[in-house]
């Protein structure tokens, strides 16, 4: 064993420490991730664009990161698809629903938070489902990248809804 | 699927012909087939620098290529990755494997390919995980006037109200107060919330 040879055993052995401190980290940040999401994502006083937008593209890019990884490769080829089709979807509901009766005085959205959790499980069970060594999960796959694309859609459809909402008296629109 | 280089260069007088024949392996047993666009090389490859063995299996196949069969060379090339067991080798697979390397079962412990295995399992998920955790963060200092008290919540909730408390005195929350107040983030928060609305208005107001 020469003396290259030494060096990527040493430099390995380290890797594996740091991987595994990175796995014991990854797991509990997940568990803060969902609580945090869950906190924050129904809500809908105040300032709501921002933060709707920025749970948009957390869902977006966390799953295009998690879906072009390489064990993926070729597993749901039509995912990228998937994703725009349940993002125009998902934005579109709430837009069309904009004449709906909505209580003004409601503060928590049952159905983003339903959709926050299905999101996190479709991501968590895929997870199991690539360290058990099954990355061949193509169903699973489209529905994780559809219902991220549902709940980004639906996130900002309804931060702009209820934003049209306010800026505009709809005749019929009030709440009995 | 593109070639990088083509070794060796071949220099053609004009009007000469030659037909080559190139045998192939795949250095990843995981994987269907190649993605679009992927560099693919002819001979040279890092792979050989950096994962342990491979090297020496494709020098003791280029050294006696009549003794082994390219099916076998293939199953031992798969073996450097760490997903195959040694037992599960034919004979002449192991025959190839420990020629090459000089001992029988050489991959098993060995630190580079369980680092391999680890990262190829675990590396997207660690990766997903914390962009993920990072951004939930974010969502938080954006979307409340004071996130420490959500993320306190949030630990009082998962880790006890000991842990809750310990965040509330301690330096991760004061930074993160910090963050939220920075002059950018408030900008950020409603800033774009008054120009959307604007926006809105405006296409509203022309439509009514």
């Amino acid at each position: 064993m020469d003396f290259r040879d030494s060096l990527q055993y040493v430099m390995s052995s380290v890797g594996i420490g740091i991987l595994g401190i990175g796995i014991v980290l990854s797991a509990a940040a997940v568990v803060f991730a969902f609580v945090w999401l869950l906190a924050i994502a129904p809500r809908m006083r105040g300032a709501t664009i921002a933060a709707r937008l920025t749970l948009a593209l957390a869902a977006l890019s966390v799953t295009g990161l998690y879906l072009r990884a390489a064990p993926f490769s070729g597993a749901a080829p039509w995912w990228k698809i998937v994703i725009v089709a349940s993002l125009v979807l998902g934005f579109s509901v709430p837009a069309l629903r904009i004449d709906a009766p909505v209580d003004p005085g409601r503060v928590y959205h049952r159905g983003m938070a339903l959709m926050v959790a299905v999101w996190m499980s479709f991501l968590v069970l895929s997870q199991a489902l690539l360290v058990a060594g099954d990355a061949r999960q193509g169903v699973l796959l489209y529905l994780l990248a559809g219902s991220s694309g549902w709940l980004a859609g639906f996130s900002l459809g309804s931060a702009m809804g209820r934003m049209v909402r306010e800026s505009v008296p709809v005749r019929g629109r009030e709440t009995a | 699927m593109r070639y990088l280089e083509v070794t060796p260069a071949l220099k053609l007088a004009p009007g000469e012909r030659r037909a080559d024949e190139f045998e192939s392996f795949s250095l990843d047993n995981g994987r269907a087939a190649p993605r679009a666009g992927e560099p693919h090389t002819l001979s040279r490859t890092r792979a050989t620098d950096l994962r342990p063995y491979l090297r020496e299996i494709f020098d003791e196949y280029m050294t006696h290529p009549s003794r082994w069969r390219q099916g076998d060379v293939q199953q031992g090339v798969w073996y450097t990755e760490g997903h195959k067991r040694w037992a599960s080798l034919a004979p002449d697979q192991q025959a190839l494997v420990q020629a090459a390397a000089g001992k029988a079962d050489p991959a098993r412990w060995n630190p580079v390919i369980v680092l391999g295995r680890m990262a190829g399992a675990f590396g997207p998920i660690v990766l997903t995980n914390l962009t993920l955790a990072v951004l939930a963060l974010l969502v938080i200092v954006v979307g409340t006037p004071d996130p420490a008290s959500v993320i306190g919540q949030s630990l009082a909730w998962i880790g006890g109200p000991r842990l809750a408390q310990a965040f509330i005195r301690g330096r991760f929350s004061r930074g993160v107060r910090f963050v939220a107040g920075l002059g950018i983030v408030a900008l950020l928060r409603d800033g774009l919330e008054e120009a959307v609305s604007r926006f809105v208005s405006a296409v509203m107001s022309r439509r009514v």
